[in-house]
């Protein structure tokens, strides 16, 4: 009995410690979403600023792309290990929302910039299945960002969950007819399906989009 | 968010890890606090030191005389070595030049350990009242005969078994068993006292030689004779005691394949008795507890799953790397380490929480254990071995038990003893 006893109070202490950690991990998150949010916003600004001075918004576009995207890929990994495992989730699922919809946001604004100022970036757009398990998406997840890093960010990568409770997610997975994970976007034109090793993805990459410094820097093999 | 089904599986088996261990736990805290009920030796019954013998040549000298400084009155000791009919020469020799008014060589013609043992029992002995079953490579503490004798306080208590240490632990192999022996001390200390002691390990044991006539003896077909004759005692009601501090020392296997294939003997031997006597467990004059018999089977269950478990985890993140490593390249890995470590905060939750609980009670109670027989803790040593104890030692164990349990599912109970004949 005095085992039960001692075995129920330590995972009352779990809890109790595990929820006190979720509550300082959640603030952090928030802050920092905020952040690229509002970053995301001024970037966005600036895009549409577009007609006053075309050459200097593609600048700002440019240089403000490449940080954004690391820092939002930080954020998903930085939620997506909090969420992992943890059922002392308070406000969790509302900034995965959040995030999800700040990505495609972002996702799109990068199309725009590439429609706007001259294909500057590979825009990578990967599908991973939120709830069931997909063999190679963690190891797509981080070779997408090592890419974006051996690119000095002209590709950059939007990762989103496909089962995301976010209707434009819904929109983007009829549209795309997401099916198998993981599952690559190139430009927003070009489907590849299943996982992909780093040198073929700069394959593809350099298929469909032969301009990039990926091939020029011939690091294909 | 809810868990996964494998991380309710991961957090059912450290929920259960976390009970037993404190379970078992507390048990210690009573070994270790409590005085023991004993009997004073008053009248010094005579007592027959068996030892069975093979391949041990010069050791068996160590074991006799071992025997021969035991406090205890020389003319009450006797002690009959019993010789295998494959016994080499060197030991019969060995053998023969020890014989002595007390000490008999006596050519069983027979094999195997229990046959040798029964045909002592049936053929040799005279009026002793009390069996010590010595094996020809151990040795018994000179204080150990008394320790043991004054645990027969009650008629019921059919044998007493001592706490078997490592004789001379010298290399890597053997230091590790020195670890594992004391745990087993203090793990076997607990079982007796649950009357679920299901072993009467042959360096030391003590036996009351009515009872064992009572119950018929040695079973002659059994790979580990020490645990059949211990389940068969519970199972007619009878007790087995343990005395933690009456010492015996054994030589241990030297080479990791030594150790393994005799872990595996002893575990196969472990279900296929647990398997041939669970009926006879459940019957009512049983002296011991069906749901104790459960625990400890749920206990060996835990060990077994555990460290497969651990392996999992440990294969997924080196597979993970090896495969993010031959894509990626190690460089951009190292540079971005610093930032995982960040990103590694926030997967701490509640189950980490719980699991490094557990991993420090689990560290604690073998600590504890240690401390509990050895007195005083090498702080560097100590921690040391047990780190080595849980991973190495851990895999071994867990695999042996793995291999025992499917062996002898296999075998059905159909296990006999072989003699390699030595080359």
């Amino acid at each position: 009995m005095l085992a039960v006893f001692a075995v129920i109070l330590m995972i009352g202490i779990s809890f109790v410690f595990g929820y006190m950690l979720a509550s300082l991990k959640e603030p952090v998150i928030q802050t920092s979403l905020s952040q690229d949010q509002q970053s995301l916003e001024a970037l966005i600004l600036t895009s549409n600023l577009d007609y006053t001075n075309t050459s200097l918004s593609c600048a700002i576009l440019e240089a403000g792309i490449g940080t954004l995207s690391n820092n939002l890929n930080e954020l998903s990994n930085e939620l997506n290990s909090a969420m992992s495992g943890s059922v002392v989730t308070p406000q969790y699922s509302q900034l995965s929302n959040q995030l999800t919809y700040t990505r495609l946001n972002f996702w799109v604004l990068v199309q725009r910039t590439n429609e706007e100022c001259g294909n500057k970036f590979v825009n990578l757009l990967m599908f991973y299945p939120g709830s069931s398990t997909c063999n190679g998406c963690v190891n797509e997840g981080q070779e997408l960002a090592y890419i974006s890093y051996i690119s000095n960010y002209t590709t950059v990568a939007t990762v989103l969950n496909a089962h995301a409770n976010v209707s434009a997610v819904s929109a983007l997975d009829r549209y795309y007819n997401v099916t198998t994970f993981p599952m690559l976007v190139i430009n927003g034109k070009y489907i590849v399906k299943g996982y992909l090793t780093t040198p073929q993805i700069i394959q593809y990459i350099c298929k469909y989009s032969s301009s990039s410094d990926l091939c020029k820097q011939n690091i294909s093999s | 968010m809810m868990y996964s089904l494998s991380e309710i599986a991961y957090l059912v088996l450290v929920i259960l890890i976390l009970l037993i261990t404190f379970f078992w736990l507390m048990v210690y805290f009573e070994i270790f606090n409590e005085k023991e009920k004993t009997r004073k030796v008053k009248d010094y019954p005579k007592i027959a030191v068996v030892i069975p013998t093979l391949f041990e040549g010069e050791d068996l000298k160590k074991s006799v005389e071992s025997v021969k400084k035991v406090d205890y009155p020389a003319q009450k000791i006797s002690i009959y070595i019993g010789l295998n009919k494959a016994s080499d020469e060197k030991t019969r020799k060995v053998a023969k030049s020890l014989e002595s008014k007390r000490v008999h060589a006596i050519d069983t013609g027979v094999n195997g350990k229990a046959s040798v043992m029964n045909y002592i029992l049936k053929n040799s002995l005279k009026d002793e009242q009390f069996i010590l079953t010595l094996d020809a490579d151990s040795m018994i503490d000179r204080l150990a005969l008394k320790r043991l004798l004054s645990m027969f306080d009650d008629e019921k208590v059919a044998v007493v078994t001592p706490s078997v240490a490592v004789y001379r632990p010298r290399n890597f192999i053997e230091k590790l068993q020195e670890y594992d022996y004391i745990f087993s001390m203090v793990l076997r200390k607990a079982f007796s006292k649950m009357d679920a002691l299901l072993v009467a390990p042959g360096p030391g044991s003590l036996f009351r030689r009515s009872t064992l006539e009572k119950v018929g003896y040695f079973d002659e077909g059994n790979i580990t004779e020490d645990m059949e004759i211990a389940i068969r005692l519970l199972a007619n009601g009878y007790k087995i005691r343990n005395k933690i501090n009456a010492f015996t020392y054994t030589v241990v296997p030297h080479t990791t394949l030594k150790l393994l294939k005799q872990r595996i003997r002893w575990y196969t031997g472990f279900f296929v008795n647990v398997s041939r006597y669970h009926a006879l467990l459940d019957k009512e004059k049983a002296s011991v507890s069906k749901s104790v018999i459960l625990l400890i089977l749920l206990s060996t269950a835990l060990s077994i799953m555990v460290i497969p478990e651990l392996a999992y985890y440990i294969y997924i993140d080196i597979s993970g790397a090896y495969t993010t490593v031959t894509n990626i390249g190690i460089n951009y890995l190292i540079s971005t380490s610093l930032n995982d470590l960040y990103i590694y905060f926030f997967s701490f939750n509640e189950i980490t929480i719980l699991s490094l609980i557990t991993l420090f009670i689990g560290l604690f109670y073998l600590m504890y254990a240690l401390k509990g027989m050895k007195k005083t803790l090498d702080p560097v040593r100590d921690t040391l071995a047990v780190g080595l104890y849980i991973t190495f030692f851990g895999y071994l164990l867990a695999f042996s038990w793995f291999y025992g349990a499917l062996k002898a599912g296999m075998l059905r109970g159909d296990v006999k003893w072989r003699i390699n004949t030595q080359s």
